[in-house]
């Protein structure tokens, strides 16, 4: 607390600014599949995408990084923002979109491997809705949006080292219950 | 440990999805608040003109450091606005820093009808309670008059259960603009719905230990309605959430 104390006192004296271009072009992959991570639906992941960063731009001005990172800021608007989506839409279809008219493929792509590509991500998909509300969190943040641990555990407001160990256990039962899926 | 095949559903944003949001980001948010951020920023870059003048504030600073207590306070503490409220975000135990006689301030204690009808403004009351929870309908608190002071013009409702844990919903017209003072990372922004931001308060000051202690006490949930603020203590975020929502329908 000390330390964030020092940072808050910097913040008195020193105001950086925030390029918020940057911001966008970094975060939005980030959110993005945070998003798609948690809901397995291309246009639900489009929609709350949008829905985060609106909220953000319009309360950029109240922003205040001596207090959180631009990324910790936006991820806890994108978790405020699922919470209420949530809400909303009590029972969600959690789905792998098919594939669509983007992803319709060139005559010299192999057909067989792209099948057992979706047929995975169906697979991956299943074992992680499978999880505890906590550690498909602590997915999405990791391998989805790509944070590291350190940043995760501001976002969600656990030790570095809790998060350390809850994903390493998380992902030891994800790697046996894919292998199982794969009979092997 | 092998966790590469975690990453098969990762896929990058359409380029023509991602320029569109950010036209409209762009479009949608250059007003004038986002203005004077900017302007403000670049006024505090400008090193020069300003360099008299904190030389002049840090002496100034540091001596008021040295001998009063409450100007300490002031200077180790940042004003930050969240969902609209204003919070004083201080490391400092204010108990020390803001010393002075204290008044209890009673309230008129009546029942739920009573209390309606001479409190002077309309309320919402939450009509999603947690099953189990019933409201203390004899013994609804309200402040009103002068003799009240800050208080004035607020009322106070507990739910109670025998099997869990009761809450308590306070409404008052109170101006809260000074701000109440909290420690660092002790608030945060939600939001209720698209239009209702929500102030969450983990904690409160350990009078023994001289320390915010977010273990310490409740969570509180605050909100506005019709200019009036709500704020419901207790210890369930999530079932908070469900009974502010039910106050906005």
């Amino acid at each position: 607390m000390a330390n964030q104390f020092e940072a808050l006192r910097t913040q008195r004296s020193i105001t950086q600014p925030v390029n918020w271009d940057t911001v966008y072009t970094t975060e939005l992959p980030r959110i993005y599949n945070f998003f798609l991570y948690k809901i397995g639906d291309r246009e639900f992941t489009q929609d709350l995408t949008a829905i985060t960063f609106e909220r953000a731009w319009k309360l950029r001005f109240k922003y205040c990084n001596a207090i959180a990172s631009p990324s910790t800021w936006l991820f806890g608007i994108a978790r405020n923002v699922l919470k209420e989506h949530l809400r909303k839409n009590k029972v969600i279809e959690q789905k792998i979109d098919p594939i669509s008219h983007s992803d319709e493929l060139p005559s010299n792509v192999d057909v067989e491997q792209v099948i057992q590509q979706k047929q995975d991500k169906e697979r991956l998909r299943k074992i992680i809705l499978e999880l505890p509300e906590r550690e498909q969190d602590l997915i999405a943040l990791k391998y989805g949006a790509g944070l590291t641990n350190r940043a995760i555990a501001e976002i969600i407001e656990l030790s570095e080292s809790n998060v350390g160990s809850i994903l390493h256990r998380t992902v030891t039962n994800l790697r046996k219950k894919w292998d199982d899926s794969h009979g092997r | 440990m092998d966790d590469k095949f975690l990453y098969l559903l990762r896929e990058q944003p359409d380029l023509e999805y991602a320029k569109n949001l950010h036209q409209k980001l762009t479009q949608s948010h250059s007003d004038s608040k986002w203005m004077l951020n900017i302007n403000l920023h670049t006024f505090a870059l400008n090193r020069k003109a300003k360099l008299g003048w904190i030389t002049v504030l840090i002496a100034v600073g540091i001596l008021a450091m040295m001998t009063i207590s409450p100007v300490r306070a002031f200077v180790s503490s940042l004003i930050i606005r969240v969902a609209g409220q204003l919070f004083e975000v201080t490391e400092d135990y204010p108990g020390d820093n803001y010393p002075g006689d204290e008044t209890i301030i009673e309230p008129q204690v009546m029942s739920l009808s009573d209390a309606l009808a001479i409190f002077p403004h309309n309320i919402k009351l939450p009509t999603n309670i947690p099953t189990g929870i019933v409201m203390d309908e004899e013994n609804i608190r309200v402040y009103i008059g002068e003799e009240t002071g800050p208080f004035a013009d607020t009322i106070e409702i507990d739910w109670v259960s025998d099997a869990s844990a009761g809450f308590t919903l306070r409404i008052t017209n109170h101006d809260w603009g000074i701000g109440e003072i909290v420690a660092p990372d002790s608030v945060e922004e939600i939001f209720l719905d698209d239009k209702h931001p929500a102030v969450v308060i983990r904690g409160g000051w350990d009078a023994d230990e001289k320390a915010w202690n977010n273990e310490y006490g409740n969570i509180r949930l605050r909100w506005l309605v019709d200019n009036l603020t709500y704020e419901l203590t207790g210890h369930n975020l999530e079932q908070f959430i469900e009974i502010a929502l039910s106050t906005l329908e």
